[in-house]
């Protein structure tokens, strides 16, 4: 039983390990964290393994405990730190370690954009748009209800929009 | 059906390379992780048994000493017991400490308003912002939890009141301030308008709304809890926002 279970989340890991990074990534923008946070999912899975009882996907229970663990992270630290990264004051923008990431020039933009945005918003942007995860699934992952995640989707498109124009990445009849 | 904007979220996506190397020096870590804890339950297996063989020869010892050394009349029960005062208070202290050291972590979490606001900065905003959530939540907590009973008269229940006008409001400047998020000044602001309403009317469903708004909040803008709550599931604004308008008679 227990090879069957490091054979699964090996298998788990080559197929979803650089979806599930990016993912973190895009939440907390620390690519070292990133890569501590996606250890930390995996082992989590293996621990918690014999609690998957296959009513979701493999791919949306990762991303839940991937967000709970990077969730869990945040809120130990200072209150004050985590609303700093919300609001994003005095951020690094700098280019992010070539050794342990890249990000293309075509994407920087939108990358830096959706840093900008409240969380909520920023969470369903990601698993909606660029995970593709459908709105049921994005609601389990999120733990709501998927009219929420549809009005907060209808909020936060505009919000990115918004976001985009502010930092002269857009122009109003590009939209 | 996709719009060009979707097409380049998407891209996001691909965009963002993880380092293969990188990838693959996390993967043999988890696996050593795995197979260590893997390991760990026959070792644990192993040392039980050893140590169980061990403890049960030394019982087996003690009693055969126990039946041959005779027994000393003048030794009571009493005696053996202050042998060794020194252990008992030694546990005593280390108990004391963790009360103590339980206690500070209630009283003092270092959450508080900034006093002096002559110079108002960004860093001081930021902590009246969060600290102005998490106070109004924690007093308001009291009140959903049954420990606060408002009577709405006492010079008590004044200041407290006082108190929660004064968070909000320094939460809602400092939000203005810093142009933090139009929808988070707004929200601070309803907030305060629910609880003026509420302590006017004397009203509790009032109060209880006033919570759950700030409760969102707290999950919103300082993560502190699963985003659940005793309404269930927390639909941050889309739930509050309508019942605030409504019950401020703006709709």
């Amino acid at each position: 039983m227990s090879n069957v279970k490091q054979q699964v989340i090996t298998e788990w890991y080559s197929q979803y390990s650089n979806s599930i990074f990016s993912y973190i990534l895009l939440m907390i923008h620390e690519h070292q964290l990133a890569e501590d946070l996606t250890h930390e999912t995996f082992i989590k899975a293996y621990k918690k393994y014999d609690s998957f009882k296959g009513d979701s996907s493999p791919k949306t229970w990762l991303f839940s405990i991937a967000r709970h663990t990077t969730i869990d992270y945040v809120r130990k630290r200072k209150p004050v730190s985590y609303l700093k990264e919300f609001l994003s004051f005095k951020t690094d923008k700098g280019p992010l370690p070539d050794e342990v990431v890249q990000i293309k020039e075509s994407s920087r933009e939108l990358f830096e954009a959706l840093r900008q945005l409240k969380k909520t918003y920023r969470d369903v942007i990601i698993l909606r748009k660029l995970k593709e995860f459908s709105t049921k699934e994005t609601a389990e992952i999120l733990n709501c209800s998927e009219s929420k995640v549809k009005s907060t989707l209808n909020r936060a498109i505009p919000a990115l929009e918004k976001q985009l124009l502010k930092e002269g990445y857009l122009h109003e009849n590009s939209i | 059906m996709k719009t060009q904007f979707d097409e380049r979220l998407k891209q996001i996506d691909d965009d963002i390379q993880w380092n293969k190397q990188r990838n693959q020096k996390v993967k043999n870590e988890i696996i050593a992780e795995i197979e260590k804890h893997e390991r760990k339950p026959s070792i644990l297996k192993h040392t039980l048994i050893y140590s169980s063989s061990l403890i049960a020869f030394a019982i087996f010892a003690f009693l055969i000493v126990v039946n041959i050394t005779p027994i000393n009349e003048s030794q009571r029960p009493s005696d053996e017991e202050i042998t060794n005062p020194i252990l008992d208070e030694d546990v005593m202290e280390e108990e004391n400490e963790w009360i103590e050291s339980d206690n500070e972590l209630d009283i003092e979490d270092g959450v508080k308003m900034t006093e002096d606001r002559s110079t108002w900065t960004e860093e001081e905003m930021l902590n009246d912002l969060s600290a102005g959530i998490i106070l109004t939540h924690r007093q308001l907590t009291k009140f959903v939890e049954g420990e606060w009973v408002p009577d709405y008269h006492s010079a008590e229940d004044q200041q407290i009141i006082s108190d929660l006008f004064s968070y909000v409001s320094r939460a809602g400047t400092a939000a203005f301030h810093l142009s933090a998020d139009n929808y988070l000044y707004v929200d601070l602001m309803n907030l305060n308008s629910v609880l003026g309403e509420a302590f006017q009317n004397q009203d509790d469903d009032g109060l209880l709304l006033a919570y759950q708004v700030v409760h969102d909040l707290d999950v919103a803008y300082n993560g502190f809890e699963e985003d659940k709550g005793p309404f269930g599931v927390t639909l941050y604004r889309d739930a509050t926002y309508d019942v605030v308008r409504t019950y401020l008679g703006r709709q």
